[in-house]
């Protein structure tokens, strides 16, 4: 429960960021994902199944308020499998290096906005790729990645003491959650 | 006891689940832009209050700076004010002979000032789109307020775009210089009709793109672009901004070029929407 409720605080607090306070936190007017970072540090720290439903969960948001031509689900589909799919790197790799997460919501960050390119621009027959990528995706990649840097610790943090709660739950109620172990 | 076992579902389930929640979401958003409504409405009434909330502490934070940096200039500023309204007094006797001139000739003419007779809602833009791929925001006027899909929005001294979508308390703006916007625009001196479309790999120079000019026009640069009468969704007269390069297309028979528009839309606050539409005669 204790989990659920600070996941669902950070995605919201994540969004009102970008939405309320954007020309303020934009360098060049390009203003960071701050939801992808959520989405695939989470999902690097808990696995797949958490990832995909906070994918579906962040993804939920920017859908219902600024779907492209008000086509709603776009950003569910793609954050949830992007979530999903980082999901099974917590399976194979479980490291501290900070390059992980970094170098997977780079990776997260850059297939989303080439979804929604190929979506709202390709798909309008403006094909000019090259122009988008430099003016576009690069910059909040770049950005984007570097708020991971800081924002990954940040969250670690928050992981590790939900984890310590959870804990302190089971034992209390004598129960035993494997949730992720499968 | 008090927690019961979970009943693990394998990831791979929800996965599918979801999958099928979001297609359905998809097709009944591209079937009927209404049926999500009730959704966004009951979302808008959480979100919102939180975004009024930001936006106060925000704006407390900015008016404290201000504040501070204020108080000096404002001394001399007083000074050369005063110096100022003096000057500006007798200047205005001498407008006002003029005003009075100037309403008799447009009488003669049957002429009326365009901007000041559309009737308009204030509105405050409480968030805006959170992907660097459009240009839209959100103001905090909705269906309550009398806001309809494709009223026309209007900031300062100028055409900032149109309500794309209206729920119940608040509404959608899609600005002119987003990436799939066209108006129907003219020249102001020489009424010579042409298309102002916005350009995302544009809009860091801040402009947007004008095209299909007749080569025959006589149009230079700082020239100044209205809405048409010929737009089916702008009502004419609003100020678009002003032309600031064009040049001849290769087809000889067009020009294309360049608007800067006069709406700064990096830092829009406040915007007027304008409640009455344009009449296509399509009713």
């Amino acid at each position: 429960m204790a989990r659920k409720i600070t996941i669902a605080l950070l995605i919201i607090i994540s969004y009102m960021l970008q939405t309320t306070y954007n020309s303020q936190i934009a360098i060049g007017n390009i203003t960071p994902n701050l939801l992808i970072i959520i989405v695939c540090v989470f999902a690097l720290l808990r696995g797949r199944k958490e990832g995909l439903i906070i994918g579906f969960f962040a993804g939920i948001l920017p859908d219902l308020f600024y779907g492209y031509a008000d086509i709603t689900g776009f950003y569910s589909l793609v954050y949830m499998y992007l979530g999903y799919t980082i999901g099974f790197i917590h399976e194979i790799i479980y490291t501290d290096d900070i390059i992980i997460p970094v170098a997977f919501t780079a990776i997260c960050d850059l297939l989303s906005n080439f979804a929604y390119y190929v979506i709202a621009f390709a798909l309008r027959n403006k094909l000019q790729l090259n122009v988008y990528f430099k003016g576009i995706m690069l910059p909040e990649l770049i950005y984007t990645v570097f708020l991971t840097v800081f924002l990954y610790k940040l969250y670690k943090t928050i992981n590790d003491m939900l984890e310590r709660h959870e804990r302190k739950q089971e034992a209390r109620y004598g129960t035993r959650d494997i949730g992720n172990v499968l | 006891m008090k927690r019961r076992n979970k009943i693990l579902i394998p990831p791979k389930y929800i996965l599918i689940f979801l999958t099928i929640v979001c297609c359905g979401l998809i097709i009944l958003s591209l079937v009927d832009n209404e049926a999500l409504l009730p959704v966004k409405n009951g979302m808008s009434k959480v979100i919102t209050p939180i975004h009024k909330g930001l936006n106060q502490v925000g704006m407390w934070f900015s008016d404290k700076a201000e504040a501070l940096k204020e108080i000096t200039r404002l001394n001399e500023e007083n000074d050369r004010l005063k110096a100022e309204i003096d000057s500006l007094k007798t200047e205005r006797n001498f407008t006002a002979n003029m005003k009075s001139e100037l309403d008799r000739l447009r009488k003669l003419y049957e002429l009326d000032s365009l901007y000041d007779d559309y009737p308009k809602v204030a509105a405050r833009v409480i968030h805006s789109n959170s992907s660097n791929w459009f240009s839209e925001f959100t103001i905090n006027k909705g269906k309550k307020d009398g806001i309809e899909v494709d009223m026309n929005v209007i900031a300062g001294s100028g055409l900032v775009g149109r309500i794309s979508f209206v729920a119940d308390d608040y509404a959608k703006v899609t600005t002119i210089i987003n990436d799939d916007h066209n108006v129907s625009a003219k020249f102001a001196e020489s009424s010579e009709n042409c298309i102002v479309s916005g350009d995302l790999t544009l809009k860091e120079k801040n402009l947007i793109r004008v095209s299909g000019i007749n080569i025959d026009a006589n149009v230079s640069e700082g020239d100044k672009l209205i809405t048409s009468y010929i737009s089916d969704k702008y009502v004419p007269g609003l100020l678009i901004g002003y032309i600031s390069s064009v040049e001849n297309d290769s087809n000889n028979m067009t020009k294309s070029g360049y608007v800067t528009p006069v709406v700064d839309f990096s830092s829009i606050e406040e915007v007027l929407v304008i409640t009455q539409q344009k009449e296509t005669g399509a009713e």
